[in-house]
């Protein structure tokens, strides 16, 4: 079913169920997504964060040559393969196929994020989070990252995230388009808040297991 | 609130720029896209993998000297995804790949397509070309490879 298809016959559903609008349109969050463009961010960076970039050497450094998923907006934002939201009445799941990422959200609006369980059980550098709407958008506030960095490409390459990073992302969905907006919170090495945000297409494509492999061909002999 | 967040959303979405041609690790930011060129040797390995392939070739300079070059290609998932003609490449074989080297690293580089032994050519189209021939709703088709 397309998009529009697929939205009216959400919404007759809620008509007919008597279930409030807001919850059809939250339902258009659901499906597999895969990246139509991406932001460029606008980062005002302490000297720590300058430092850190400075430093930073890809082939070396990229914890995907680990097997680790860098940072959620890493794993959200990488163009490449697809991945699936889906609402449950207590959660929501978002299942990456890079890394093999596997989210679960609570939607608890008496639990605080420090208390929230892992994002991703086997991955916990990438923090605790808990989920909420409002209106239509789903927000998820994350806390109690991994030092790392905050991405591996583009014009974030390199950019360095402290313990203290704060995420909260803003998920709105239109049809067949899902927006996504980043704001990234870490006195340690931003002066303010800066987002990242992208823009995602519908796709009815499968989200592959991804099994990584420790790169058997690694780079570190000629480094 | 939301609907500011929405006029943030869309001008990200509109007016900046994309990562297209990016993966993992940046391609763009390790390998020198001005610099393409070919190498020739023979394939001594051919690792189909994620988050990473990469194909290794002894490359026999121009003094007799063998080199040893190791270059990366696209996920195994996205190879596959994009139909890109896997079961043709035979270590062992002799092959033409043309490449975008490292910019830091003496004998790496990124693969932008291979020749085989028979003559013909396998390419990887590219996340774009992909991205676009589903915004299409057609069949994905190169020429040249964007990534």
């Amino acid at each position: 079913m397309d998009g529009t298809g697929r939205r009216t016959g959400v919404f007759l559903a809620g008509f007919v169920l008597g279930l409030p609008l807001a919850w059809a349109e939250r339902a258009d969050l659901e499906g597999t997504w895969l990246q139509l463009s991406a932001g460029r961010p606008s980062a005002t960076l302490t000297p720590a964060a300058e430092e850190a970039i400075a430093d930073y050497v890809p082939l070396r450094d990229d914890p995907d040559l680990r097997c680790l998923p860098p940072s959620l907006t890493n794993v959200i934002g990488i163009p490449d393969p697809p991945w699936e939201l889906r609402l449950r009445d207590d959660r929501v799941e978002i299942d990456f196929e890079y890394m093999d990422v596997r989210r679960r959200v609570p939607l608890d609006p008496e639990l605080n994020v420090a208390d929230a369980p892992y994002t991703v059980e086997d991955h916990p550098h990438l923090g605790r989070s808990v989920g909420r709407f409002e209106g239509e958008a789903l927000v998820i506030d994350t806390v109690d990252v991994g030092q790392g960095y905050v991405d591996t490409r583009g014009p974030a390459e390199g950019f360095p995230q402290s313990p203290g990073m704060r995420y909260e992302e803003h998920y709105r969905a239109d049809g067949d388009r899902l927006y996504v907006e980043i704001i990234h919170t870490d006195p340690v090495y931003y002066v303010e808040p800066f987002s990242m945000s992208f823009e995602f297409l519908r796709v009815d494509l499968e989200v592959l297991e991804f099994d990584c492999q420790i790169d058997a061909a690694n780079y570190d002999d000629r480094l | 609130m939301l609907r500011a967040t929405n006029h943030i959303l869309l001008a990200g979405a509109l007016g900046l720029a994309t990562q297209a041609g990016l993966a993992h690790h940046s391609v763009s930011g390790n390998f020198d896209q001005d610099a393409r060129h070919d190498i020739t040797g023979t394939l001594t390995a051919f690792h189909l993998r994620n988050p990473h392939s990469h194909l290794e070739l002894d490359v026999v300079e121009e003094d007799g000297s063998v080199s040893r070059w190791l270059v990366e290609w696209g996920t195994r998932n996205d190879l596959i995804r994009r139909g890109v003609d896997l079961d043709r490449v035979k270590v062992g074989d002799e092959l033409t790949v043309t490449l975008v080297p490292s910019r830091r690293l003496e004998h790496v580089g990124y693969a932008r397509a291979l020749t085989l032994p028979d003559g013909s050519v396998i390419r990887d189209c590219g996340f774009r070309a992909f991205r676009e021939a589903l915004l299409e709703g057609r069949e994905l088709e190169c020429e040249e490879p964007d990534r």
